[in-house]
């Protein structure tokens, strides 16, 4: 694996990657905290004219300069992005545009030029317009060491930024108001994070191009947002997310073809990155410990199963029938509630803390105003609900009541009576 | 202090999207409860706003303790309403008191231990003492009211602005949070707090500002709040006045 | 505000001078929608086209639809081309998958009298066409002896459209077929000079694998001589494990010079030359290009179709040789 960032062909495409996933990893954050996700869409979708307008006066100018050739068109894409930010803070704030029509016609008018004066040069220039393209859907390949120090300089500086300002972004995002009545200056601060942003996709679009940079924007904020929610903590695992992603991303793209057989299969960099980063974001979404689908779909199935093993319990108790499956019954045994088929003493607490706890509720709903004949359904799907906490409360509220509406005694602790001497008197 | 603790001198809001103020002219003393009053579209929170510098008045001077906002900006605490922040923010309860440390921090630190003992004891004082490590996303109306309200207090300022604290708050919060500002004025804080309830007002509030677009009337609640202010901000006669608000305001835009 | 009003038009206006005095000269000097009694024929490259050029000499008016370096690969139709392509009395494409420009297709296709020259080729000798991982190659055109075969189409499809100057037409087909076979023969005993470990061929993409069977290889697999970045067609979506596999080929064959397109961009071969560089290997970048899939522009002395395949000899035994 330390190949990768040592071998001359893989050190410039991983280090490069990497650090752009990082800056844009970072800011994305700020983006998604404020719920605009798409304006990294349109932001590098209107870097596109920038960029075909500068690889044409680049490619007149400095016909043999590397390094000129790069500034020059991280220069036009920094404008273009900036002007087409200018564009949609003018439609929204003086024509009364709403955001996301503000956002969709700054992105396709700003790439519908790029494209028509890209269109042209493509008859006129080839050449011009293959190096167009580069930036269009991105080409980390063929980044040479020379590169990194550009693209790592800039990543960096949108990092260091970001981590120092960090606590004030904190207040600036959760509360713009109170930020500026403390004293923050809040519209330099938002001009600053704007400028990093499109630094940040600037920087991006050597590695995945205008089109796959939103992704990388969104998709490791929303990964590290299932995980946390502490303020640094989302900083620090949506960077780590897209470090995992850009590093995966170029390891895939030089081991696959081999893995599966087709060494001709050629597997683009950039478009790895972008599929590492998604799918890592849909793992968070499904697994995540907290909010994740799949955890949630356990958790339900793991409280109706225990539903139903307690009803087994109560139907054992009350000596009714109850479709019995083998495997309930062997849980039952398991938890020492059963032994061959009878309940154990352990058992009967469990069955008649339910039962007490059903009756309790049905005394609790009559006393809020429900009918007596009503209660007893809610009272069925409360009794595995209800906490030990709640039980206490429920037992101060109503006095410790000793029958339920149905005139059907409530076995407990602190009921006084005996539970054989209960059953008795319900037999 | 010989200054009022707020002086306003003829204070006019033109502000798009929010009502209009006109000609606002009251002084505050230090150490009062006052409730901002008027109906809706009044320009409650737009006095709120344009008292925190927030909003940019068209004419008029507003001085706290005789000096301008800038220099007083530390002595005045802000309590927005609770509609106005995301509650799915990814930050705690103590993290969301903690900056009202900002002013107090300086640039880049974070906070110290006093400092997180201080959020501690605001969060005692709001009867949310076991809640600093909570999500904000799982507390209730009342709970995230509170917050704000503890966030105000680690401001340790002299002025408090809050608008609209007891909306949506139940009973039992909202009697707490009445003691909390009674011993707050009793320490010779002023606060200055937009209420919608008309029924509690003379049991909250020694004071009263009555609003609406022009101040209607302001002063011990004895004297302000009488049937006939009560009318003339809130009655048939105001609604003639809301409506040619509406229409000004649309002049000034271009709406049709 | 005026300021900053005339900078933008003034940019602006620039631009577009800029963009539109860089036009590529138009491959005809006549206009192509004379009634003038010729035969026109379309050609979509301008290999096909040379060959046209040569057999209808002056029955015939023809005009290429891919001109200067423009990739045929992914060419889609411009303003004016259905019309030029309706205009047409042939059309005359590659095929074998050269043409992926879905308009283009579609438009060809629809022709009256269309002739995929590829593929006519493929009729004849069928076991000479190359597959590349199951993919039609379809760089027929950098075996002379092979586009040769596609003479007797071409003169086919003029007879059958212009019958009175048949022999004419046949005429001039045979000649051209003898002077290609001629340099043909010619090109292939002057690289049976060049030392067989000299003779491998690194370009931008696959465009020379029939070059490298017709040329270089004598017998055996050519497949070794011949290895590129990029694919068969150039689309810039290249990956490290494309990189790597051209310098693994470098190292195993004592390769010292790669060869440039001259329409390709060279992106993909300077970093395999940093990266031998990196590790100590001395490769170096021709600083001729060879003509793959686009001839040369006038006056470079490979601006017809035998003229590209000579230069590329030529090219290829300067650097060889030394």
């Amino acid at each position: 694996m330390l190949q990768f960032f040592l071998d001359p062909v893989l050190r410039a495409p991983t280090l490069g990657t990497m650090l752009m996933g990082l800056a844009s990893g970072m800011i994305g954050c700020l983006v998604f905290l404020r719920r605009r996700s798409l304006l990294g869409e349109a932001l590098s979708h209107a870097a596109y004219p920038g960029v075909v307008i500068s690889v044409a006066i680049a490619s007149f100018l400095f016909p043999f300069s590397e390094k000129g050739a790069l500034l020059s068109i991280l220069i036009g894409a920094l404008i273009a992005s900036l002007l087409g930010l200018f564009a949609i803070d003018l439609l929204e704030k003086r024509l009364n545009v709403k955001s996301d029509a503000a956002l969709c016609f700054v992105l396709s008018t700003f790439f519908g030029v790029g494209v028509l004066i890209a269109s042209r040069l493509q008859m006129t220039h080839p050449l011009w317009f293959q190096q167009i393209q580069v930036f269009l859907f991105g080409q980390a390949a063929t980044m040479v060491d020379g590169d990194i120090g550009i693209y790592g300089l800039l990543a960096c500086l949108v990092i260091a930024i970001l981590t120092a300002f960090l606590p004030k972004l904190k207040i600036l995002y959760f509360d713009p108001d109170f930020a500026k009545t403390v004293g923050m200056k809040t519209q330099r601060l938002d001009a600053l994070i704007y400028v990093l942003l499109v630094l940040a996709i600037v920087v991006g679009m050597r590695s995945v191009g205008v089109v796959l940079m939103s992704a990388m924007l969104i998709a490791p904020p929303a990964a590290a947002r299932q995980w946390t929610n502490r303020f640094s903590t989302f900083f620090l695992l949506s960077a780590f997310f897209a470090l995992v992603s850009g590093f995966l991303g170029n390891v895939l793209s030089l081991y696959v073809p081999n893995w599966s057989g087709a060494p001709h299969l050629s597997l683009p960099t950039g478009p790895m990155i972008v599929l590492c980063a998604v799918t890592l974001c849909l793992l968070s979404l499904l697994l995540s410990p907290k909010t994740g689908l799949v955890t949630r779909l356990v958790r339900i199935g793991r409280f109706r199963f225990r539903r139903r093993q307690e009803n087994l319990l109560k139907a054992l108790y009350k000596k009714e029938s109850y479709s019995k499956s083998w495997w309930l019954m062997k849980r039952l045994e398991m938890k020492g509630w059963a032994k061959q088929g009878a309940l154990s003493e352990v058992g009967i607490r469990e069955a008649e803390k339910l039962i007490r706890l059903h009756r309790l509720w049905e005394v609790y709903l009559v006393h809020m105003g429900q009918g007596a004949e009503r209660v007893h359904a809610n009272a069925e799907e409360m009794e595995h609900i209800l906490t030990p906490e709640m039980e206490k409360e429920l037992q101060a509220l109503l006095d410790h009541p000793q029958v339920d509406p149905h005139k059907q005694p409530i076995p407990g602790a602190s009921s006084g009576v005996s539970p054989e001497a209960s059953m008795r008197e319900n037999l | 202090m010989s200054e009022p603790a707020v002086r306003v001198k003829r204070l006019t809001v033109h502000y798009e999207k929010a009502p209009a103020l006109w000609e606002l002219s009251f002084s505050i003393p230090s150490g009062v409860l006052v409730g901002i009053l008027g109906p809706n579209g009044a320009g409650k929170s737009t006095l709120v706003k344009a008292l925190l510098n927030l909003v940019k008045p068209l004419s008029g001077e507003i001085s706290f303790f005789g000096k301008p906002f800038k220099t007083m900006q530390k002595e005045i605490a802000y309590v927005p309403q609770r509609t106005s922040v995301d509650w799915h923010f990814p930050i705690d309860v103590e993290g969301v008191v903690l900056m009202g440390r900002y002013g107090k921090l300086g640039r880049f630190k974070w906070p110290s231990k006093a400092d997180r003992m201080a959020a501690q004891e605001a969060l005692d004082l709001v009867g949310m003492r076991s809640y600093a490590k909570r999500q904000i996303s799982k507390l209730s109306g009342g709970q995230q009211q509170r917050v704000f309200i503890a966030r105000a207090l680690l401001q340790e300022a002299q002025i408090y602005l809050m608008d609209e604290p007891f909306a949506g708050v139940d009973m039992a919060t909202e009697r707490a949070l009445v003691e909390l500002f009674s011993k707050l004025k009793g320490e010779g804080k002023t606060l200055l707090i937009v209420h919608h309830d008309l029924t509690t007002v003379k049991s909250y509030f020694d004071w009263t500002l009555l609003l609406n677009s022009c101040l209607i009337g302001y002063g011990p609640v004895e004297k302000v709040f009488t049937q006939e202010n009560l009318k003339r901000c809130f009655g048939s006669s105001a609604y003639l006045f809301a409506e040619t608000k509406k229409l000004a305001q649309a002049k000034s835009t271009g709406d049709k | 505000m005026g300021k900053v009003k005339y900078t933008l038009l003034f940019f602006l206006a620039s631009c577009f001078l800029l963009l539109n005095g860089c036009n590529a000269p138009s491959s005809s000097n006549f206009s192509w929608y004379d009634q003038n009694g010729k035969v026109k024929v379309l050609t979509t490259t301008a290999m096909i086209g040379d060959l046209v050029c040569e057999i209808g000499g002056a029955r015939v008016d023809h005009t290429t639809l891919i001109q200067g370096d423009v990739d045929p690969h992914s060419y889609e139709l411009v303003k004016g081309d259905d019309e030029k392509i309706a205009f047409a009395h042939i059309a005359i494409g590659n095929g074998l998958n050269l043409e992926h420009g879905a308009s283009l297709r579609y438009q060809m296709e629809n022709h009256p009298h269309v002739v995929y020259l590829g593929e006519e080729i493929q009729k004849r000798v069928p076991e000479q066409i190359l597959y590349t991982d199951g993919e039609l190659d379809p760089h027929v055109w950098m075996d002379i002896s092979l586009w040769a075969e596609g003479v007797d189409s071409i003169v086919d499809a003029l007879v059958a459209q212009d019958p009175e100057h048949a022999a004419y037409y046949r005429e001039r087909g045979d000649s051209l077929r003898s002077k290609m076979l001629a340099t043909h023969c010619e090109i292939q005993q002057e690289f049976q000079l060049i030392s067989e470990d000299k003779r491998y061929l690194v370009t931008s993409h696959d465009a020379f694998h029939y070059f490298a069977r017709a040329y270089l290889a004598k017998g055996e697999k050519w497949q070794d001589r011949c290895v590129a970045p990029e694919g068969l067609a150039p689309e810039g979506q290249l990956s490290s494990s494309d990189i790597q596999r051209v310098i693994d080929h470098l190292y195993e064959y004592n390769i010292k010079v790669v060869f440039p397109e001259s329409n390709i961009a060279r992106g993909a071969l300077k970093k395999i030359i940093a990266s031998c560089q990196n590790k100590g290997l001395e490769v170096q970048i021709c600083t001729l290009p060879l003509y793959g899939d686009a001839m040369g522009h006038p006056g470079s002395g490979a601006d017809s179709y035998l003229g590209m395949i000579r230069h590329n000899a030529k090219v290829l035994k300067g650097e060889w040789e030394k």
